[in-house]
């Protein structure tokens, strides 16, 4: 990569960081997780910079490729649950920053496709078509799961809400 | 900005400070352009090898492996192989190439395909007082390094076999990952074993991404790029493909189909 590329690079890095991270961190709900995908996605970002750089939507190609790292990360097999003799060694889960009836906790609720089509939909402002796009799906899938993710997290609301009430 | 916008930044607030050193990445990121650069210039040695070694094992009389039930009359069964023993890793890796070449005979660039293993450091656990692997990575398959490099039941044993390498298909490039281990076969056909089986399985059908089970009990999570299966006999087999050139066609990501994919992970013949 020649200087100026690489500085080119660094400024785009610079510029998106924050927003990378927060996306990642609406899919995965940890900060640990979201660095290392951001890193991972940065990385091939990178490593392909000189093909990718004069690509005309290239924040939707960037979200793409952090998506579809976080999904694929999702289905590796070992994620699958196992019997095991030994515990692994882990830190209990933090609570949620806006509580129990906080639009994490309900958006946590929502299977992994779900939730990236409500997250790019709803946080990245991004049009059916661009979502359908990037996640290799329909326009009306994407459709019918936003909707169906919505009236999930106004289901949750109500039912946590409900339920609170009644205590 | 739309209503929900405003909610989700309420939530995240202000990020913690990261761990994401870009100085760090762009030298991982020189590092692995030059990496990649040597393994392109080496790549015409390494695809004569690949393909004497391909030779070697089709060419080769290898043990007849038995199928985890009677083969299906849909499923495709790869040629049968004489009955003497080899290497696991060698018998799976030649019905593999016989499975591919039957069902996608217009991808090509086999001989790429590397057999790979993983490399750890073994540290002792501060809660168990045993050793537990860490940074695992990826590294080409060497036997005779293979269970000290990161020995079982963690890392590498003849239940854990792995290869990599570039496929193509009408002028583009796709890295092919796959995956053949020893796992917990749930079938998917059955009712769920407990609660947790249960929400998988309400989550994945929600997402229309439930596991299909296929013709011998095998359950299959199948798209263009990915296939998840793992069959009554314990084998799982996991395959991912990605797009090299990267030119902003992310939506073709696979040289294969999903039936493709489905019919060469459901060979009765490709099994542990």
């Amino acid at each position: 990569m020649r200087r100026d590329e690489e500085a080119e690079y660094r400024e785009y890095v610079a510029a998106r960081l924050d927003q990378l991270r927060r996306i990642a961190y609406l899919l995965c709900h940890d900060w640990h997780v979201a660095d290392d995908l951001v890193s991972t996605v940065l990385l091939k970002l990178f490593r392909s910079w000189r093909k990718v750089r004069a690509i005309e939507h290239l924040d939707a190609y960037v979200r793409a490729m952090l998506t579809n790292a976080w999904l694929d990360e999702r289905r590796r097999p070992w994620r699958r649950e196992r019997p095991t003799a030994e515990l692994p060694e882990t830190v209990a889960a933090q609570p949620e920053p806006d509580g129990e009836r906080g639009i994490g906790r309900l958006l946590r609720e929502l299977g992994p496709r779900q939730r990236a089509v409500v997250v790019l939909r709803f946080y990245c402002d991004m049009s059916v078509e661009e979502t359908a796009r990037l996640l290799g799906v329909s326009a009306g899938t994407v459709k019918s799961q936003s909707t169906r993710g919505l009236e999930t997290l106004r289901g949750l609301a109500v039912k946590v809400y409900s339920g609170k009430e009644r205590r | 900005m739309n209503e929900y916008r405003q909610d989700f930044d309420a939530y995240l607030g202000e990020p913690p400070r990261t761990s994401i050193d870009v100085d760090r990445l762009v030298v991982a990121g020189r590092r692995s352009v030059r990496v990649r650069r040597l393994a392109a210039a080496s790549g015409a040695f390494a695809c004569c090898a690949a393909v004497v070694a391909a030779v070697t094992v089709f060419g080769r009389p290898v043990a007849a492996p038995v199928p985890p039930a009677a083969p299906s009359a849909s499923a495709t069964v790869s040629p049968s192989l004489s009955p003497v023993a080899v290497e696991p890793g060698e018998r799976v890796f030649a019905v593999l190439l016989a499975a591919v070449e039957r069902e996608a005979p217009q991808v090509t660039g086999f001989a790429s395909l590397q057999r790979r293993m993983y490399e750890c450091e073994l540290v002792m656990s501060k809660l168990t007082g045993r050793l537990m692997p860490q940074n695992i990575r990826e590294v080409p398959y060497d036997a005779a390094r293979a269970a000290q490099a990161c020995p079982p039941p963690h890392g590498n044993g003849p239940d854990r076999l792995m290869w990599q390498g570039t496929l193509r298909k009408g002028g583009k490039a796709y890295h092919v990952k796959v995956e053949v281990y020893r796992t917990e076969h749930f079938d998917p056909g059955a009712p769920p074993v407990n609660e947790t089986d249960a929400n998988e399985r309400r989550i994945a059908a929600e997402n229309g991404e439930a596991p299909r089970r296929g013709p011998d009990g095998e359950s299959v999570l199948v798209m263009d790029y990915l296939v998840n299966a793992t069959k009554p006999d314990g084998t799982g087999v996991f395959i991912t493909c990605r797009d090299l050139d990267e030119t902003g066609a992310f939506m073709v990501r696979s040289p294969f189909t999903a039936d493709q994919l489905a019919a060469i992970t459901l060979d009765p013949a490709l099994h542990l």
